[in-house]
């Protein structure tokens, strides 16, 4: 640990030394004018100021003990923090520095052909400047009476011909900046011979930055509340401490213009008891790839359904994409039909009140149904409702709401007069379209750009309006001078409409806003905004 | 010498424990007391600044301010013209000969002082034996950082001048300085993201809200609460009430332990013998009704129900009178209707009964149905099995409102002076149960309005005999249910 106390006399206050010299010079001069108290004298020299150096230092060192009892002191400190104190300092709140996480997620690896194929334990793979080690040895194999561990991995084939296996990776380094999106191209370093390209299978996961001062000082009343249902700040430390991954969250309850489950009376007045908790429990939404088997329901218009449990869809915002099994082919099957429902069978004992579905939409309850068209033949002989097909859905989700709401169910912490519903923030996913004018020769990184707007966009907190100022101030912490961002900048946003579950289209050059629909729960303290990387588009021109 | 209380800033008792030759034999008996004075000071001054520090390690004792016995005060000519100009806020009143922009008395001798510096009872024009002192209030004022003197100080041969580089420093003696290093933000109101202008009323509130936060949001940490932020103290409990007493400027209610004061006007609402417990309200300024048991609902002329209460687009009043029961005839399909008075715009009142009826017919029971007074409910109610009359208020309390939510009634007139005031409550709102909600209602002298706070910004106004204003009372923003990791905007 840093030495708190200065032992020194150079890094005196030379006013707070002139000053305590005044006072003993006044002092003695006024009662006895005779006495030479003149930097020249012997008494200034030698009673003076070795007295105010002394007594400055004193007070110095014991502003300091004071100061650094303090966290927000501490931070605001000139000299960087000592970690070690702060340290000490954040366990009085009993809340602990994070370090960050390194993200976490599946890579597909393309082959020329179907051959055994090894990926050692800490291959590296990068996307751009960021790089991941893979976290086992994985061997490829092309049938499945090979596979006999659980490093065996079956070479499957896709609808272009290609065939590929999963791989699993971990950022090299902790932070939000390896939160790398489906789809996204990858490299494998020192590939096998019969190596062909590799490409995130899924949303990674996990990737958080470390704490910055800010977050520390922000997590220090969840550190002293009791960790219950108590109030809005005890729900809070509660979910933070066992779901350290949540960033914001809103606590709607009696009185708020969107808690419509607690006026189920004749006057529709609120009579309270309840409360929903919105979380944003990731970075940003996941799209996540599940298989699941469809049952033929139109064989005229070759439709298929699917249905999802509720435990399937917690948190589920949409289904972006539908696909035949293992088919990589851009777009998705149309999908023609949302049925959202409501299992209300309880959760960890816990039944809350609904009346009407959007009132369980993004939550642990809400259950689903999707119908879709595949062109492709039907085989001959099929029938509705036995027939059925795998496909590959691909869910936009926000993760954890299930596992949440359990927690706060539980009995050891639920009351039973509480009705807690704990719901996926209502969310308007945002597309972006910078145009950027640098000046010939000026350095810039657009990755570093889209990650920077991806990150202040999806840190917003709840909002329903999104200035494009946001956006410009995002895009210009990484611009050098005499760079501009041309406006407007184009912003298309889409609301998944909590009653229906379509998507409902917004637009703007200026200020992206959702009208406030309070009876569909759509308000300030319940929306975000969300942009993954892969919808900002960044055009330069130079010049 | 002036400073007093410690034998280490006496320079007579220093040079007694100094021995026999300081204190008997040496010549220069007078140099010597005053340089032992001086240092005494000096170190009284640093005594002063450990038990501060000692004292910001509870939130209960953290001082307001760092207070200096004496501090040197330079004042730099002409530093201070832009900040001149009075502003909103700085307690002027406007209109009557004073103009906003104007300067007030005063201003015209203005400087800037210290960052930090926030007040001191006394200048003088030297640490010891001063020729000249100005007194706080009569002499000097001091209010956001500037000086403002009275008469022109620069003209008074007393205060000594300096001039550097064509500039002209006064240089004054600040007797009883209070340094403002926000101890109480910096130790503790960060960590609840509240700021507030360094004051009792603020360590008050920080210290309620932080055992609410510890401890859970109990009706002591509440009430405690509302105390700070209206400065108006409850009872501290276990103790008998042994004077009532009012002067022109306080209200003072005595007890075997405690003096309580209030701002004149309160009505007391305890008298002599009185057993006081713990949070009982002592005046009528600040009452918090949880129960329909308290009769002090009873006071309350009405409550709105807006958009944030009731849903829709409607803001209805829900008086506080004994009013009869209307009987409707039957709707199309041969059900009762029967509505109360309710005020408000008549479309919104109207919007109310229908949503009310339709609402009646989807449940299975009208509100006809529900106030059914026969034993046997067989078929629709008539007019005669029907109460009537009907208090809306008391139907609202009592029927909804009772198990979820409690009155706070204020009288803001009567609020301490300097209370931070209601504003500050969606802070308390934050730390209560999502599933409760508190009504405020607010009584003036020239007017009752009431309004809806916790979650319920959005309100009605009420005014006794007068038709509902139509626009609403928003003097609480809701910022309650709103938590992230990034902090509010606290300061």
């Amino acid at each position: 640990m840093r030495d708190l106390l200065d032992k020194s006399l150079v890094n005196l206050d030379p006013n707070k030394v002139r000053e305590f010299e005044f006072f003993l010079k006044e002092y003695i001069e006024t009662a006895n004018a005779g006495v030479d108290v003149s930097k020249a004298s012997v008494f200034y020299a030698l009673v003076i100021q070795p007295a105010a150096m002394f007594m400055a230092l004193t007070n110095q060192n014991v502003d300091a003990f004071r100061r650094n009892s303090s966290l927000q002191e501490v931070l605001n400190l000139p000299e960087a923090a000592d970690p070690q104190i702060v340290q000490a300092l954040l366990s009085n709140f009993g809340v602990e520095y994070r370090e960050g996480s390194n993200a976490v997620g599946i890579v597909h690896v393309f082959l020329v052909n179907n051959a055994v194929t090894t990926i050692p334990r800490g291959a590296v793979v990068t996307h751009g400047e960021l790089s991941y080690r893979t976290t086992t040895t994985t061997i490829g194999v092309p049938s499945r009476d090979l596979v006999s561990r659980d490093t065996d991995a079956l070479i499957q084939q896709a609808e272009t011909g290609a065939y590929y296996f999963p791989i699993p990776v971990r950022a090299e380094n902790p932070g939000e900046e390896y939160l790398v999106t489906q789809g996204s191209s990858m490299f494998l370093q020192n590939p096998p011979t019969n190596y062909v390209s590799a490409r995130a299978a899924e949303d990674f996961r996990g990737g958080e930055d470390a704490d910055t001062a800010l977050d520390l000082v922000e997590r220090l009343e969840g550190g002293i509340s009791g960790k219950t249902t108590a109030s809005r700040v005890h729900v809070k430390a509660l979910v933070e401490e066992q779901f350290p991954s949540v960033r914001h969250g809103s606590v709607i309850g009696m009185g708020h213009e969107a808690m419509t489950r607690d006026r189920n009376n004749i006057f529709r007045i609120s009579y309270g008891g309840k409360s929903d908790i919105y979380l944003q429990t990731e970075a940003r939404p996941l799209r996540e790839v599940v298989t699941k088997t469809a049952k033929l329901v139109n064989a005229a218009t070759n439709t298929w359904q699917v249905s999802f449990s509720r435990e399937e869809f917690a948190g589920v915002y949409f289904i972006s994409r539908v696909v035949p099994k293992g088919s990589t082919d851009l777009g998705s099957l149309a999908i023609t039909n949302r049925v959202p429902g409501v299992d209300l069978s309880p959760i960890e004992g816990f039944t809350p009140t609904f009346s009407h579905n959007h009132q369980a939409a993004f939550s642990a309850f809400q259950t689903f149904t999707v119908e879709f068209v595949d062109t492709s033949p039907v085989p001959h002989g099929s029938e509705v409702f036995t027939t059925t097909r795998e496909y590959d859905l691909t869910l936009v989700v926000m993760p954890h709401i299930q596992a949440i709401q359990e927690f706060i169910a539980d009995p050891w912490r639920g009351s039973f007069r509480y009705d807690d519903v704990v719901r996926a923030p209502i969310p308007v996913f945002v597309s972006l379209n910078i145009h950027l004018r640098v000046p010939p020769g000026a350095t810039y990184s657009t990755s570093a750009i889209r990650d920077s707007v991806v990150r202040r966009v999806n840190d917003l907190g709840f909002t329903r309006s999104l200035s494009s100022s946001v956006i410009v101030d995002a895009v210009h912490d990484n611009l050098s001078q005499g760079a501009s961002v041309i406006m407007p900048v184009d912003m298309y946003g889409e609301l998944v409409n909590p009653d229906t579950r379509e998507r409902e289209v917004f637009r703007s050059a200026t200020n992206l806003t959702v009208p406030e629909r309070p009876e569909l729960g759509i308000t300030n303290d319940t929306v975000m905004f969300f942009v993954l990387p892969d919808n900002v588009d960044i055009v330069v021109e130079a010049r | 010498m002036f400073f007093n209380g410690y034998s280490f800033d006496s320079g007579n008792v220093i040079i007694e424990m100094m021995g026999n030759f300081w204190a008997k034999w040496f010549g220069d008996q007078r140099t010597l007391g005053n340089l032992m004075d001086g240092l005494g000071s000096l170190y009284y001054e640093t005594f002063n600044l450990t038990e501060e520090t000692f004292n910001t390690l509870s939130k209960d004792t953290v001082p307001l301010f760092h207070l200096r016995p004496c501090k040197l005060l330079e004042l730099v000519h002409g530093e201070t013209a832009l900040k001149l100009l009075d502003k909103y806020g700085e307690g002027n009143e406007y209109g009557n000969g004073l103009q906003y922009g104007m300067r007030t008395q005063g201003s015209e001798f203005a400087y800037t002082l210290p960052e930090g510096l926030v007040g001191c009872t006394h200048l003088y024009n030297r640490v010891t034996n001063p020729g000249l002192v100005l007194t706080d209030g009569d002499d000097f004022t001091i209010q956001d950082g500037v000086i403002r003197f009275v008469r022109d100080p620069e003209k008074n041969p007393a205060i000594s001048k300096l001039e550097e580089n064509g500039t002209v420093i006064l240089r004054l003696w600040a007797r009883n300085a209070k340094e403002d290093k926000e101890f109480i933000w910096n130790h503790f109101g960060y960590v609840l993201h509240i700021w507030m202008k360094s004051s009792e009323h603020y360590r008050k509130f920080i210290s309620a809200l932080w055992d609410v936060v510890v401890q859970g949001p109990s009706r002591a940490a509440v009430q405690i609460a509302l105390s700070a932020v209206t400065g108006v103290p409850f009872a501290v409990g276990d103790e008998t009430v042994e004077m009532v007493t009012t002067s022109s400027n306080r209200l003072v209610v005595v007890t075997d332990k405690n003096a309580y004061t209030f701002r004149p006007g309160a009505t007391p609402l305890v008298e002599e013998g009185d057993h006081l417990t713990f949070g009982q309200e002592i005046v009528d300024t600040v009452r918090v009704i949880a129960s329909l048991e308290d009769a002090a609902w009873q006071v309350i002329p009405g409550m709105g129900v807006g958009p944030r209460m009731a849903g829709g687009g409607t803001s209805v009043v829900m008086e506080n009178s004994t009013v009869d029961l209307e009987y409707y005839g039957r709707d199309a399909e041969g059900r009762t209707m029967v509505r109360f008075q309710v005020r408000g715009e008549p479309a919104d009142v109207e919007a109310f009964w229908r949503n009310v009826h339709r609402e009646g017919i989807r449940n299975g029971e009208t509100f006809a149905n529900l106030l059914d007074t026969r034993a046997v409910k067989v078929g629709q109610p008539t007019e005669m099995d029907l109460p009537e009359t009907v208090n809306p208020m008391e139907f609202l309390l009592s029927q909804f409102l009772v198990n979820n939510a409690f009155i706070i009634s204020v009288k803001p007139e009567h609020f301490a002076k300097g209370a931070p005031g209601l504003g500050f409550l969606t802070h308390l709102q934050r730390r209560l149960p999502a599933h409760t909600a508190f009504i405020i209602f607010v009584e003036t002298s020239g007017r009752n309005d009431y309004y809806e706070a916790s979650d319920l910004v959005d309100s009605a106004a009420f005014g006794k005999g007068v038709a509902p204003p139509t626009d609403s009372v928003d003097a609480v923003v809701d910022v309650g249910p709103v938590f992230s990791l990034i902090p509010e905007n606290c300061r």
